[in-house]
C-alpha cells in the first residue's frame, strides 16, 4: 500500500512537470495551429541557468530571473521564426521545421558550453528533507512540486476564463479572422502567449533540476513525451493536459516502478496510441481545432 | 521531365554505372563505393518520404519507424535466425515495413495535418524504445545488432563491394520507375486529390482515410527496403536507425532536394552524406549544421534544389 | 465616409470582384444587393482586410486602408456583423461583447452605458447575458452580432445578410434595430439578398452582378423598376415593399 501510495506521489511529481511544459505547447497550438519543436529548448535552458544561477542568487529570484530570460528567448523566436511564417500563411509543417532547426541547433551548442554528462541540480534551502503522510515519507520538494504546478494551473485557468486577456485569447483560438475584425491585435496577443509559454518551460526546467537529471539532449527526450501528453489531452485543452499529464505521469512512475523506465514510456505510447484509435480528437480535443 | 533533366538524368546514372571502374584499383574505391551506396539508400528512403509529402501532403515524422523496422527485420532474421536466404529475408523485412506502416497510417489518417507529425513521431520513438531496451533480448539494445552478412541474392553475392553497388543502384531506379508509375496511376491521382482537397475527395465518394494508410503502406515499403539493405550493407542494424534523427532526416532530405519531385530527395541525400562525410570530420557538433540547413531552406529556399536546377521540370505542381 | 475606387479581389487562382466602385456618404444606410455568389461577401471582406483586395483602393473617413490589417481596420471605427454571425460560441453574451468593447472603446468607463445601449434595443440579451453565445435562437444569435458590431462605440456598421434564415417577426425586429442605429446617427452598409430588408432601412443601393456593379441609385427609384429587379434579384414586382 505504501508503495502504491508513494508510486502516486511520483506520478504527480512527474505528471507536474509534463502538464507545465504542455500549458505553453497546448495553447499555442490552438491560437495559431503551430507546434513548437523548440519548447523542450527553454525547459532545458531553465535547468542548465538555474545550476549556475540558484548558489548565487537563491531559488525565488532564480525563478524570476530565468522566466523573464526564456520568455525573452521565447519572443524571440516567435517574432523572427514563426510569424514570419504565419503571415505568409506557410505556418504548421514549415514552423515545425524551423523549430526543429532551432533546437537542433540549441542541443549542439548546450553540449559545447556545459558538456555532455548529465547533472543534477540542487534542492533549495528550504525545501530539503522529508515530510511524513501518514504511513508515507516523501521528500518535501517533490510534494512543492506538484503544489506548485496545481497552483499555476488554478491561477491559469482563472486568468483564461476570467480576466479580459483570457477572453481575448480564447476568441483567437475559436475564430481568429473573426475576433481580429473585433479589433484584437492578435499577433500581439499570440507572440505574448507564446513569450509566456515558454517562460513557464523555463520554470519547469528548474523546477526538474533536482528531480530529473540535466543534459544536452533533455530537450528532446522529454518533449516526445510531452507530444503523448498533448495529444492524449486533445491539442489545445488545458483540462486535456492536466488529466493526460496526471495519467501518463502515472504510467512513467508505475513502469519505472514496477518494470523499466523505458517499458514506462512504451506503455505511454501505447496509451496514447489506444485512445487515438476511438477518439481521435484526444480525450478533451474539439473538432474543427485540428483542421 | 523535362529535356534538360533526361540529359542530366542519363549523365548521372552513365557517371553512377561507370563509378567503380574508374575506381578500380585505386585506395578510394572501397571507400567511395561505400559512401555512394549510403547516398542512394538513403535517397531511396527520402524518396519513399516525398511519395507521402510531396503527393499526398501527410508529413511524417516517424518514417525511421519503417526504415528501423527493415534494417530489424532483416538483421534479427540473418543474425539470431540464421536465415541466409537473402530473398526472404527481404520479403520478410518488406512485410514487417508495410504491416508497421499499415498501423502507423491508421492512426495517422484519423487526425489532422499538424497531429500526423506528432502521432508518427509517437509511433517510431516507441519503436525505437522497444528496440532499444531489448525487453526480450533480441535486438541487442544499445549496442545494435551486428553479423548482418545473408546469403547471395538472386546468385549476387552480397558481400562484394561492387555487386552490391549494382544492386543498390538497380534498386533505386526500379523504385522511381515505380513510384512514378504509382503516381500516374488512378490511385496516385486520387493521392494528389487529397492533397490539393481533401474534403473534394471524400464528396466524390473515397474514403480519404483508406487511401491515407494505403499510401503510407506503400511509403513504408519503399522506406523498409531503404532499411534492409542498409543492414545488409553496414552488417549492422543500430537503433539510431529507427531514431528521430533519422525521421528527421527525410524531411531535409527531401527539403532540401525538392519536394513532390521523388528525385530531389536522391539528390538531397547525396549532398547531406558528403557533406556528413566531409565536415563531421572536422566538426564534432556537425548537426548545427544540420540544423541551420532546415532553418534556411524554410525561409530562403522552401522548394529547395530540384526546381533551381531544373525550371518547371518538376514531377507535379506544387499549389 | 467609406469609398471604394476601382477595387479588384478575390481568392486563389480566381478573380471574384471587378473594378468595384461605390461610396457610403455619413450618416446614410446603403445596401449591397445581388443574388448568391456575386460578390457581395467579398466586397466586405475586403473592406474588413479579411481578404484583402488585389487592387484599386478603399478609403475610410479620408484614409487609405486597402492594406490595413483586420485589426487596425475595426480600431478605425468599423463595427462588423459577419456572414453566418460567426459568434463565439462557447463564450457567454456578455464576454462576446466585452471583446470588441476593449478592443475598440477609447473610454473603458463607458462599458455600463454600452451594454445598456445594447439592451435598449435588445432587451432580450439582457436576460441572456450570462449564457453561452452557442446556446441562443438563431435570431438571438443575429442579435448579438449586431450588438457585438455596435458595443465598440463605432460610427460605421457594415452588416452581412443580418436577416438570413429568420423567421418574419425576427426580421421586423432587427429591421426597426438597424433603423433605429441609423437614427442615432451611424452609417450603415448592408449586404442583403432580401430586397424587402434592403428597401425597408437603405436610402441607396449597388446591385453586384457577376462581381461588377450593374446598377446604382436611390432604394425609392430602385424599388419602381420591376424590370431590373425581376431580372437581377428574381423578385417579383407584387413583392415590392410598402
Amino acid at each position: 500500500m505504501t508503495i502504491v501510495v508513494l508510486q502516486v506521489l511520483n506520478g504527480l511529481t512527474i505528471g507536474a512537470i509534463y502538464i507545465l511544459l504542455a500549458s505553453g505547447l497546448t495553447i499555442v497550438f490552438g491560437l495559431q495551429g503551430i507546434v513548437n519543436i523548440a519548447h523542450g529548448v527553454f525547459y532545458m535552458l531553465g535547468a542548465y541557468l538555474a545550476i549556475g544561477l540558484y548558489p548565487r542568487i537563491g531559488f525565488a529570484a532564480t525563478l524570476l530571473v530565468v522566466f523573464l530570460a526564456t520568455a525573452l528567448l521565447g519572443l524571440a523566436l516567435e517574432l523572427g521564426g514563426v510569424r514570419p511564417l504565419v503571415r505568409w500563411k506557410r505556418q504548421g509543417m514549415q514552423v515545425l521545421v524551423v523549430t526543429l532547426g532551432v533546437a537542433i541547433i540549441a542541443s549542439e551548442v548546450t553540449k559545447l558550453i556545459w558538456g555532455p554528462v548529465p547533472q543534477l541540480s540542487d534542492v533549495p534551502a528550504g525545501l530539503t528533507g522529508v515530510m511524513v503522510l501518514g504511513p508515507v515519507v516523501y521528500p518535501t520538494y517533490w510534494l512543492f512540486v506538484i503544489a506548485f504546478t496545481a497552483v499555476f494551473m488554478g491561477l491559469l485557468a482563472l486568468a483564461f476564463y476570467r480576466t479580459t486577456l483570457g477572453i481575448l485569447v480564447q476568441s483567437i483560438a475559436l475564430n481568429s479572422e473573426i475576433s481580429q475584425a473585433m479589433g484584437t491585435n492578435a499577433p500581439r496577443i499570440n507572440s505574448l502567449v507564446f513569450a509566456l509559454g515558454t517562460g513557464v518551460a523555463g520554470v519547469a526546467g528548474v523546477l526538474a533540476g533536482p528531480i530529473l537529471s540535466v543534459y544536452p539532449t533533455m530537450c528532446f527526450d522529454l518533449l516526445i513525451i510531452l507530444f503523448v501528453v498533448v495529444i492524449l489531452g486533445g491539442l489545445g485543452s488545458l483540462l486535456g493536459i492536466v488529466v493526460s499529464g496526471v495519467l501518463i505521469g502515472l504510467v512513467n512512475a508505475f513502469g519505472v516502478a514496477y518494470l523499466t523506465g523505458t517499458v514506462g514510456n512504451i506503455f505511454a505510447f501505447a496509451v496514447m496510441i489506444g485512445v487515438l484509435v476511438f477518439r481521435p480528437l484526444g480525450l478533451f480535443g474539439r473538432a474543427g481545432i485540428l483542421k | 521531365m523535362t529535356a534538360r533533366a533526361l540529359v542530366v538524368a542519363t549523365a548521372l546514372l552513365g557517371g553512377a554505372l561507370a563509378l567503380p571502374w574508374v575506381l578500380a584499383g585505386t585506395r578510394y574505391e572501397s571507400y567511395v563505393q561505400h559512401v555512394v551506396v549510403q547516398m542512394m539508400l538513403m535517397g531511396l528512403y527520402a524518396m519513399a518520404w516525398d511519395f507521402l509529402n510531396g503527393y499526398v501532403g501527410l508529413f511524417s515524422f516517424g518514417h525511421a519507424a519503417f526504415f528501423g523496422t527493415g534494417a530489424y527485420t532483416a538483421a534479427i532474421l540473418v543474425a539470431r535466425g540464421g536465415l541466409t536466404s537473402a530473398p526472404v529475408v527481404l520479403v520478410a523485412a518488406l512485410a514487417a515495413a508495410v504491416v508497421v506502416g499499415l498501423v502507423v497510417g491508421f492512426l495517422a489518417s484519423r487526425v489532422g495535418s499538424v497531429a500526423i507529425f506528432l502521432v508518427t513521431f509517437a509511433c517510431a520513438e516507441a519503436l525505437y524504445l522497444i528496440v532499444l531496451s531489448d525487453p526480450r533480448g533480441v535486438t541487442n539494445g544499445d549496442n545494435g545488432l551486428p553479423g548482418v552478412t545473408p546469403g547471395p541474392l538472386l546468385g549476387l553475392d552480397l558481400g562484394d563491394g561492387r555487386t552490391f553497388y549494382y544492386l543498390a543502384l538497380a534498386v533505386v531506379v526500379l523504385s522511381y520507375l515505380v513510384l512514378r508509375r504509382v503516381t500516374l496511376s488512378q490511385f496516385g491521382q486520387v493521392l494528389l486529390g487529397i492533397r490539393e482537397n481533401e474534403v473534394r475527395v471524400r464528396f466524390a465518394g473515397y474514403h480519404v482515410e483508406q487511401y491515407k494508410t494505403a499510401a503510407f503502406a506503400v511509403s513504408a515499403l519503399f522506406a523498409g527496403l531503404a532499411g534492409a539493405l542498409t543492414a545488409f550493407h553496414e552488417r549492422i542494424a543500430s537503433p539510431e536507425s529507427m531514431g528521430w534523427l533519422v525521421s528527421g532526416e527525410a524531411v531535409l532530405f527531401t527539403t532540401l532536394g525538392g519536394t513532390g519531385t521523388l528525385l530531389g530527395p536522391v539528390l538531397g541525400a547525396a549532398i547531406v552524406v558528403a557533406a556528413r562525410e566531409v565536415l563531421s570530420d572536422f566538426f564534432r557538433s556537425w548537426l548545427i549544421f544540420v540544423g541551420a540547413t532546415y532553418i534556411v531552406l524554410v525561409f530562403f529556399l522552401p522548394s529547395g534544389l530540384y526546381p533551381v536546377i531544373f525550371p518547371a521540370g518538376r514531377a507535379s505542381r506544387r499549389p | 465616409m467609406l469609398t471604394l475606387e476601382r477595387v479588384t479581389a478575390g481568392y486563389g487562382d480566381t478573380t471574384v470582384l471587378w473594378d468595384v466602385s461605390l461610396e457610403v456618404r455619413r450618416s446614410e444606410a446603403v445596401a449591397l444587393l445581388g443574388r448568391n455568389g456575386m460578390g457581395k461577401t467579398t466586397t466586405l471582406l475586403a473592406i474588413m482586410g479579411l481578404n484583402p483586395a488585389r487592387g484599386g483602393a478603399i478609403r475610410f473617413r479620408d484614409r487609405d486602408i486597402t492594406r490595413l490589417r483586420p485589426f487596425e481596420i475595426a480600431r478605425l471605427g468599423v463595427g462588423y456583423a459577419p456572414e453566418g454571425r460567426q459568434l463565439w460560441g462557447p463564450l457567454t453574451v456578455v464576454q462576446n461583447l466585452r471583446i470588441p468593447f476593449v478592443n475598440k472603446h477609447p473610454d473603458r468607463s463607458q462599458w455600463a452605458a454600452q451594454l445598456e445601449r445594447v439592451y435598449a434595443l435588445f432587451p432580450i440579451l439582457r436576460e441572456r447575458s450570462r449564457q453561452a453565445a452557442g446556446s441562443l435562437s438563431g435570431g438571438e444569435q443575429q442579435m448579438l452580432s449586431i450588438a457585438r458590431a455596435m458595443v465598440g462605440g463605432d460610427e460605421f456598421l457594415v452588416l452581412d445578410e443580418p436577416t438570413e434564415g429568420l423567421a418574419p417577426t425576427v426580421v421586423a425586429t432587427i429591421v426597426d434595430a438597424i433603423r433605429a442605429l441609423k437614427a442615432q446617427g451611424l452609417t450603415v452598409l448592408l449586404v442583403e439578398q432580401n430586397t424587402h430588408t434592403a428597401f425597408a432601412v437603405a436610402d441607396r443601393a449597388y446591385l453586384l452582378e457577376k462581381g461588377r456593379i450593374t446598377a446604382e441609385g436611390r432604394t425609392a427609384d430602385l424599388a419602381r423598376d420591376a424590370d431590373l429587379l425581376q431580372r437581377h434579384l428574381g423578385v417579383a414586382a407584387e413583392a415590392q415593399p410598402r
